[in-house]
């Protein structure tokens, strides 16, 4: 039998446990009444045929029931042994009317207790438990603790939103602050200043010696016995040619070639005399109208630690008003037989003294205007490779300082030395400071030129002491113009060698004594600035010649016109009765103008010379 | 005369910076073989370490330096 089953409809779950099985044709079967009977019917083997229509255009909702009240759990391993640990409690609401309860008072057999209200509605379904005994539980599951997951980002977070006020879903996010490396600091403009390789060219001065004037008739009253002009031998060359010595920096248009003996220019010799006549002549005017100022008495002075000239004067009362520096440095000119000094009146006092008024004025070289207080300290850092005399030019021009000042420099090298970039750095300086710095690092010392606008550089010791005995002097003075001779024993520790070295840039070099086992080293000096060995060498020698057996000799003479001036730095040769002579390096002058009661002008010249024994 | 203010300020002139190499330390000292030759004690803020060349004055090491061309000269 073939029986065609056809499910048209969905399956629908009826009430009761029976089911109407209608086999074959419809008749109408009779009311049946309600029965707990059955069918039993042994059925074969059914084959069934289905058709499941469904529109896939309904949307259905996803839904997932969460099949547990409680958190996921792990395993806790053998670390508990409770039946089960501290739950969350869950979030449902159920109102308790009564608080936590208050211990029971040890003695008291009270089976209630009062408890306190509830305070509001507490939303939890326990209240605090009490941590279990382990003994007493056996619990799996241990409360996991959510992990929190690291996460980078390039944005830093930010508050909440401010609930109500924004109406987006996202907030603008800071960006990290990243910290900035800059390798160049700020910058200053480049001062115009220009180097010329070539120096203008300077006329040749063209000229004729004759050393014989033209004949002409004595004058009348007079004999003169006449002289008969030797004859001319010619020019006779001579083959003893002298390379012994030293090479002296000089102007290319001023290059002597001798070829004889002597290869420089002879000292001025001071012959010894009994009496020497001397007439001073000084003067002191005001250099903006050349007006003539009265002197009392003056003095200028300079050493080789001291960048300018000191100048110092005293006047009458009455003249105050020419020299009255209030509103400016007053610009003076000294003038002492013929040489002049220029100086700037800085400050001055009065003095009353029986009745006489007479005022006191102080001041330095003109070139003080490149110093403080007239000239801004500054901080500065040479950006660039640069040789040490075009950086002290550089300082000259600095913007912020009085122009038109120049720089004698004969250190080293014409140039200097060459300095790497990032090397000079000077805080807090003036343009005088700058320089003195430059200078003196390089075995050198800054002075100032007696009346123009110009500093001058020049080596400590151009010689080295042990070397002077063969240097030609510059002068030669016998101790007879000498009217105050005094000897100060000065003597100080003997090196003959030291180490002379850079910091980050340079060399580092041992200057040793030629002729010795360079055993006994002075201190080392430390310098930035020793970056060749030019300068090291410069150096070295100044260190070396501090030390040593000397002296330091003061000599007192007048101004006589043959010696003129002694400069600083001025090799001189004293002698006495033509034999027993020395030799010293010039560190200090001064001149001294005073009056005697007569009125007469008196010049004394003071100088204090370095003398090295051995 | 001589400058009396510089004779002055070389009286109160701190010492001078030398050069060494760093030799042995302990902790913040360190042993310093200067290259004029000696040996001294300084202490230093930052590590050094041994052979560091090292610029010292004042018995501190002020930073550390490198290893610079050396020569002799004679004068």
């Amino acid at each position: 039998m073939i029986v065609n089953l056809e499910f048209q409809t969905l399956r629908q779950t009826t009430p009761t446990t029976e089911t109407d099985l209608v086999f074959g044709q419809d008749v109408v079967t009779p009311e049946i009444p309600d029965s707990d009977g059955g069918i039993h019917a042994v059925l074969p083997t059914m084959s069934a045929h289905g058709v499941l229509n469904y529109s896939a255009n309904v949307l259905r909702k996803f839904c997932a029931d969460l099949p547990s009240s409680f958190n996921s759990t792990r395993h806790s391993g053998h670390l508990y042994n409770s039946n089960y640990f501290n739950s969350l409690p869950l979030k449902e609401t159920e109102t308790v009317p009564w608080g936590v309860g208050i211990e029971l008072q040890t003695g008291l057999n009270l089976p209630h207790k009062q408890l306190l209200p509830t305070k509001g509605t507490p939303s939890i379904l326990w209240g605090a438990g009490l941590r279990t005994d382990g003994t007493d539980y056996l619990t799996q599951y241990v409360q996991l603790i959510p992990t929190k997951v690291l996460t980078l980002s390039l944005w830093q977070s930010t508050g909440g939103i401010p609930s109500g006020e924004l109406v987006t879903q996202y907030v603008q996010l800071l960006p990290t602050r990243y910290a900035i490396f800059m390798p160049f600091g700020g910058t200053s403009a480049l001062s115009h200043s220009f180097y010329a390789k070539l120096k203008p060219s300077i006329k040749l001065k063209s000229g004729w010696f004759l050393p014989w004037q033209r004949a002409k008739h004595p004058n009348s009253g007079h004999a003169v016995v006449p002289i008969v002009p030797p004859p001319h031998e010619g020019y006779v060359p001579s083959p003893d040619i002298n390379f012994i010595c030293k090479n002296v920096k000089m102007s290319a248009q001023a290059v002597l070639l001798h070829f004889g003996v002597d290869c420089h220019t002879p000292p001025v010799v001071i012959p010894a005399r009994k009496v020497y006549f001397i007439v001073n002549e000084v003067h002191l005017t005001r250099v903006s109208d050349n007006q003539e100022i009265q002197i009392l008495s003056a003095s200028v002075s300079t050493d080789k630690s001291s960048w300018c000239w000191s100048f110092d004067a005293s006047v009458p009362y009455s003249q105050l008003s020419l020299v009255d520096p209030q509103d400016a440095p007053v610009e003076v000119e000294l003038t002492i037989n013929g040489t002049a000094f220029r100086a700037l009146v800085e400050s001055y006092e009065t003095v009353e003294t029986f009745g006489k008024r007479t005022v006191s004025i102080k001041g330095r070289s003109i070139t003080a205007l490149l110093d403080t207080p007239y000239a801004h300290e500054r901080a500065y850092l040479e950006p660039t490779q640069i040789y040490t005399r075009q950086f002290c030019e550089n300082e000259l021009l600095r913007t912020d300082v009085v122009q038109g000042y120049s720089l004698d420099w004969s250190l080293v090298d014409d140039l200097g030395w060459l300095v790497p970039e990032n090397t000079i750095s000077y805080q807090q300086s003036s343009p005088v400071k700058a320089m003195k710095k430059i200078v003196e690092d390089g075995g050198g010392y800054l002075n100032s030129h007696p009346s123009q606008a110009k500093f001058l550089v020049k080596p400590l010791y151009p010689f080295a002491p042990w070397e002077w005995g063969g240097i030609a002097v510059d002068k030669q003075l016998p101790i007879d113009v000498v009217t105050s001779y005094k000897h100060r024993w000065a003597s100080k520790p003997t090196y003959n060698s030291v180490i002379v070295t850079g910091e980050l840039v340079g060399v580092q070099c041992l200057v040793k004594r030629a002729g010795t086992a360079g055993d006994i080293s002075a201190p080392m000096f430390s310098s930035p600035l020793i970056t060749s060995t030019g300068v090291a060498r410069v150096k070295g020698i100044s260190i070396l010649a501090a030390g040593g057996k000397q002296a330091i000799e003061t000599l007192e003479m007048p101004l006589l016109n043959d010696v003129g001036v002694i400069y600083p730095n001025e090799l001189i040769e004293v002698t006495r009765d033509g034999s027993g002579a020395w030799r010293g390096l010039v560190s200090s002058t001064s001149l001294n103008v005073s009056r005697d009661r007569d009125g007469g002008i008196k010049v004394v010249q003071a100088n204090e010379l370095e003398r090295f024994y051995g | 005369m001589a400058n009396l203010w510089s004779e002055f300020t070389k009286l109160l002139a701190p010492l001078p910076q030398v050069v060494g190499d760093v030799v042995t330390k302990q902790d913040d000292v360190y042993y310093i073989q200067l290259a004029g030759g000696g040996t001294m004690k300084c202490v230093g803020e930052k590590n050094y370490q041994e052979g560091d060349r090292v610029v010292v004055q004042q018995g501190r090491i002020l930073f550390k330096s490198v290893s610079l061309p050396y020569s002799e000269l004679e004068v």
